[in-house]
């Protein structure tokens, strides 16, 4: 298995669920991708370049606003019952402050406060966007890989046999 | 030719040769034709060379028209509606035709295809929009009623009663309707405007929106007062306290974790059924939760539930949820709240799409 195709996997899955709200007329500013491993082939560093990319290239209004890392003391938190509160908390703030060292809060709060300048206060009604493509001219001028190329290139990297 | 005390609207132009011609009947009706699309009410008043009270009174056709329009408006508003800006006439064009003027204004003023032929002259037409088409109120009076109404006798005063009675109606009938106050309205509307609203939706479940929430609270509590900052899931599937309501209630965020929307067991089964609140009670519930909250935050984040489409069984997807968590207009609409997407890569949801050929 490829890691591009996981990548792919990530914005595919984007793209479909974004558009079940954008055809309905629903505004969607970005996307957070969260839980990510730290370490290994499908670490958040490697997808956060091919999907931070993907983004800059083909999508003009949505924006990643992060990658935030799997946390185990949060994945445990999240069914942990009422006793300790106090190590709850203490997982939580930990994933507050992680979440702010991965995720742009500023890029965040203006995409919504432009959102509401434009839709609300100028009070303009959208029509459903349609989904598109627009070519980078740069990439086309990139040598294509074969399929065999990009499977080597990945199996060297660490990929999993398909 | 038609002459109006409501010139800017229903004055045309003529040359002096036809200001001894003041009534043409096909003129009238081609531009009531015109104004009818812009005008709510409008009143002709016809008469003949016949009915000396119209004709003969003043020297100057110019005067009698005016003076005529000027005992048309005393005549048809009577105290009581004077006191009622809707059935003021004021503002209604009152027009007069005389029906003799030639041959051709004769045949437009008896042919049922256009004035519908009032039965006796002198006579009032109330000229209404009728879904696209004119319609057409013939009121007759007696010739007495168009002198100044001091001198009329009771009697014929009386007699005004039935056109009165019609106009009132018509005025009714075309007044804009009161606007009933929506939920929506209640609140000020600049407040809830004003505060950022944010859904965070997944693309599938367990990507931990909650924790993303989580996050984006926690770090806009470095720029934010919590008692500026806001949560609420309006629509969930899990009623058991999340780690989000205590992080909440340590901060003291105002937080509704659960509904007011809950898909409980057999919710969804009940709701096809008809044996729970509707599609639109739901969201009505959803806005009024999100707009209370609103009213007194500055940012307030909605959570959503699982993937996109969960909930559209019942009408309320996260999509819909959204814009019923929205921005409220002046026209009582919603601008949907913008969406921020929660997703996941990593080698399980690769497997889970992974196709075994390949």
């Amino acid at each position: 298995m490829c890691a591009l195709y996981l990548f792919l996997v990530a914005i595919d899955s984007y793209n479909m669920n974004a558009s079940y709200f954008q055809y309905q007329n629903v505004t969607v500013l970005g996307a957070i991708f969260n839980r990510l491993s730290t370490s290994g082939y499908y670490s958040l560093e490697n997808c956060k370049g091919a999907v931070t990319q993907y983004f800059e290239t083909y999508k003009q209004h949505e924006q990643v606003f992060g990658f935030v890392p799997e946390l185990p003391s949060i994945a445990q938190a999240r069914s942990t019952s009422d006793e300790g509160l106090q190590n709850l908390l203490e997982s939580a703030n930990e994933f507050v402050s992680v979440f702010g060292q991965y995720v742009d809060m500023a890029l965040i709060m203006k995409a919504a406060e432009t959102h509401q300048k434009q839709e609300v206060l100028e009070q303009i009604f959208k029509k459903p966007k349609i989904l598109s493509v627009k070519p980078n001219p740069a990439l086309s001028l990139l040598p294509r890989l074969s399929r065999n190329a990009i499977e080597n290139a990945a199996s060297k990297s660490g990929a999993s046999a398909a | 030719m038609i002459r109006s005390c409501q010139a800017s609207t229903m004055d045309i132009d003529m040359d002096d040769n036809e200001r001894n011609d003041f009534l043409d009947a096909k003129a009238a009706w081609n531009l009531i034709q015109k104004e009818t699309r812009k005008t709510s009410l409008q009143v002709i008043f016809f008469y003949a060379s016949w009915n000396n009270l119209v004709t003969q009174e003043t020297p100057s056709s110019q005067q009698r028209i005016e003076l005529l329009i000027s005992r048309l408006h005393q005549m048809l508003q009577h105290d009581s509606m004077q006191k009622n800006p809707i059935l003021s006439i004021s503002n209604v064009p009152i027009s007069a035709v005389r029906v003799d003027t030639s041959e051709e204004s004769m045949d437009i003023c008896i042919h049922k295809d256009y004035f519908q032929c009032p039965s006796s002259l002198p006579s009032i037409a109330l000229i209404t929009p009728n879904l696209g088409n004119i319609q057409i109120t013939h009121c007759n009076i007696e010739p007495p009623l168009l002198l100044s109404l001091s001198q009329l006798s009771p009697i014929y005063q009386k007699s005004l009663q039935p056109i009165q009675t019609i106009l009132t109606q018509t005025l009714l009938k075309l007044s804009p309707k009161k606007q009933t106050r929506t939920f929506s309205q209640k609140r000020p509307m600049k407040e809830s405007q004003t505060c950022l609203r944010i859904f965070i939706s997944g693309d599938r479940s367990k990507v931990g929106k909650s924790s993303v929430c989580m996050g984006i609270l926690g770090n806009l509590l470095k720029t934010y007062k919590a008692s500026e900052l806001g949560y609420i899931k309006p629509a969930t599937q899990c009623e058991e306290t999340q780690l989000i309501t205590k992080f909440c209630q340590y901060h003291d965020i105002e937080a509704i974790p659960v509904g007011p929307v809950v898909y409980y067991k057999g919710f969804t089964r009940a709701f096809l059924d008809g044996k729970t609140a509707s599609t639109n009670e739901l969201l009505r519930s959803i806005t009024e939760a999100v707009d209370k909250l609103s009213t007194t935050k500055k940012v307030v984040i909605v959570d959503g539930v699982g993937y996109p489409s969960v909930g559209s069984i019942c009408g309320t997807c996260n999509a819909s949820v959204a814009t019923a968590s929205g921005y409220p207009t002046r026209e009582g609409k919603r601008i949907p709240a913008p969406v921020i997407l929660v997703g996941k890569s990593g080698v399980g949801d690769g497997e889970h799409f992974y196709c075994p050929q390949n």
